[in-house]
């Protein structure tokens, strides 16, 4: 029979390698969650609207729900877990909490990627760029001003300004 | 949520996807990108529901652009994002290169791909309307041979292209068409995810400003991708003019038919096609008039 039913997927994770074995529907956003403990992105529609589930697959954002596991066997993801170190915030992380940019923060996961993401393609983004960034991801909390005032002042910050 | 069962195969090669659809026709389903492909498979609105799935997603000899016999050839598994950055995109179809920037978000972009966006015949595909305005066509491969199918004869329905189950999409191609063209792509969104409407023209203009050539697309304001010859056809022979656009416009409105469906009535959609007409025919004719004149140099005008 053509196909497998079940497949080992080994990818690379916050610069470690993991792996699980899975049936092949398993989505992406349900790999990191269920079989890799990595909560920190969520589900918010399973319909690839929110963009709470946004991760980065070879640098680029994705919605992680959209996503079949078996997609990114040996690529690299990067997840919100890999932005801290231990216990200290990064830069657009820090940025964040100072400026007020989450509420509920089920978004926040998400937002921290396609900023990281901006951020490493446009180290100075204008407001209208980094809402032009962020126009995957939803908040039903902070109506967006606090979380573009964090991105910009992430840039900022990084550009030494 | 999650799809009836399916097996998974990855794709090694063109040849390997071809001797798998040759096998199993209809009972497979090539996975491009995914972003149109996996939410109709979550939402279980695939029909028949494929058996297996393949995987193109390895098939790096699918991406990227080139120029070849007067026309440009697109990849089929290129990713919008790069689409939207590719300058031979830019400087032979503008309107394509609207289109990749506008589609979705940038995740949707980063993960959607022109093939894919085509294939899955979505209402408010973006890809659609651009390759019909542009008279453009798809490169279909078979164990049986290969063809060319014109954009205008890509959609057979909803979710449903012309191309048999046997067939892979290698290639997406445009014209180049020479002298002074210009396209463009107006479309009316509230972010990614309520698209409603979009209309793509592109033209060509001889020295005496007349317009000698031109296509127009509409996407969203139909059921499928649509090609509206005439208005086009109000267009050629004539110079630019308000009025001129205002006739073509009539001739689009009253194409359009009465489509109505739970996001807006006919009447909306024949007001937003109209509006996206002429916001595409400026910009395409701005494009036009200005292509083929020498760039300004450092010095100044010259």
């Amino acid at each position: 029979m053509i196909g497998d039913e079940r497949v080992n997927v080994t990818v690379e994770v916050n610069g470690q390698q993991r792996s699980g074995e899975v049936d092949v529907r398993m989505l992406l956003i349900d790999f990191l969650r269920e079989e890799l403990s990595l909560t920190g992105a969520h589900i918010g529609c399973d319909s690839t609207n929110c963009g709470a589930c946004t991760v980065l697959l070879d640098g680029r954002s994705i919605k992680s729900c959209t996503m079949f596991a078996p997609q990114v066997q040996g690529r690299q993801i990067r997840t919100v877990e890999g932005l801290a170190d231990g216990e200290t915030l990064n830069p657009l992380q820090q940025a964040f909490h100072d400026n007020n940019a989450l509420q509920c923060g089920y978004c926040t996961p998400g937002m921290l990627m396609s900023a990281t993401h901006l951020l490493e393609q446009n180290p100075e983004p204008s407001p209208q760029e980094i809402r032009q960034a962020i126009s995957g991801n939803l908040c039903r909390c902070t109506g967006y001003a606090f979380i573009v005032d964090a991105i910009e002042a992430a840039a900022a910050e990084a550009r030494g300004a | 949520m999650y799809p009836p069962r399916f097996r998974y195969l990855r794709a090694e090669s063109t040849e390997h996807v071809l001797d798998v659809l040759a096998e199993l026709g209809a009972d497979a389903r090539v996975l491009a990108g995914g972003a149109s492909l996996i939410p109709q498979l979550k939402y279980r609105s695939v029909s028949p529901s494929p058996s297996v799935l393949v995987d193109l997603g390895w098939l790096d000899d699918l991406r990227g652009t080139s120029r070849v016999d007067g026309q440009l050839r697109v990849g089929a598994m290129t990713r919008h994002v790069e689409a939207g950055a590719d300058d031979v995109l830019a400087e032979v179809a503008p309107g394509a290169r609207d289109a990749a920037r506008s589609i979705g978000d940038p995740q949707v972009r980063n993960m959607g791909t022109i093939g894919g966006g085509l294939a899955a015949v979505e209402a408010t595909g973006d890809w659609g309307p651009v390759l019909v305005a542009a008279g453009g066509s798809v490169h279909a491969v078979s164990r049986d041979g290969e063809r060319d199918v014109l954009a205008n004869d890509l959609f057979a329905g909803p979710l449903l292209t012309t191309l048999r189950p046997d067939e892979l999409m290698t290639e997406v191609r445009f014209p180049v068409m020479a002298g002074r063209s210009g396209s463009a792509h107006a479309k009316l969104m509230i972010r990614a995810v309520t698209a409603l409407g979009s209309c793509s023209i592109a033209l060509a203009i001889d020295a005496a400003d007349r317009i000698t050539w031109a296509g127009v697309g509409v996407g969203g304001l139909t059921p499928y991708p649509m090609s509206v010859p005439e208005a086009a056809a109000v267009l050629v022979g004539q110079p630019m003019s308000p009025e001129l656009a205002t006739e073509a416009k009539s001739a689009l409105s009253a194409a359009l038919g009465s489509h109505t469906d739970v996001k807006t009535s006919a009447a909306h959609r024949r007001g937003i096609a109209g509006s996206l007409f002429v916001e595409a025919l400026d910009a395409a004719y701005a494009r036009a008039a200005v292509a083929g004149v020498a760039p300004i140099t450092e010095e100044g005008a010259s």
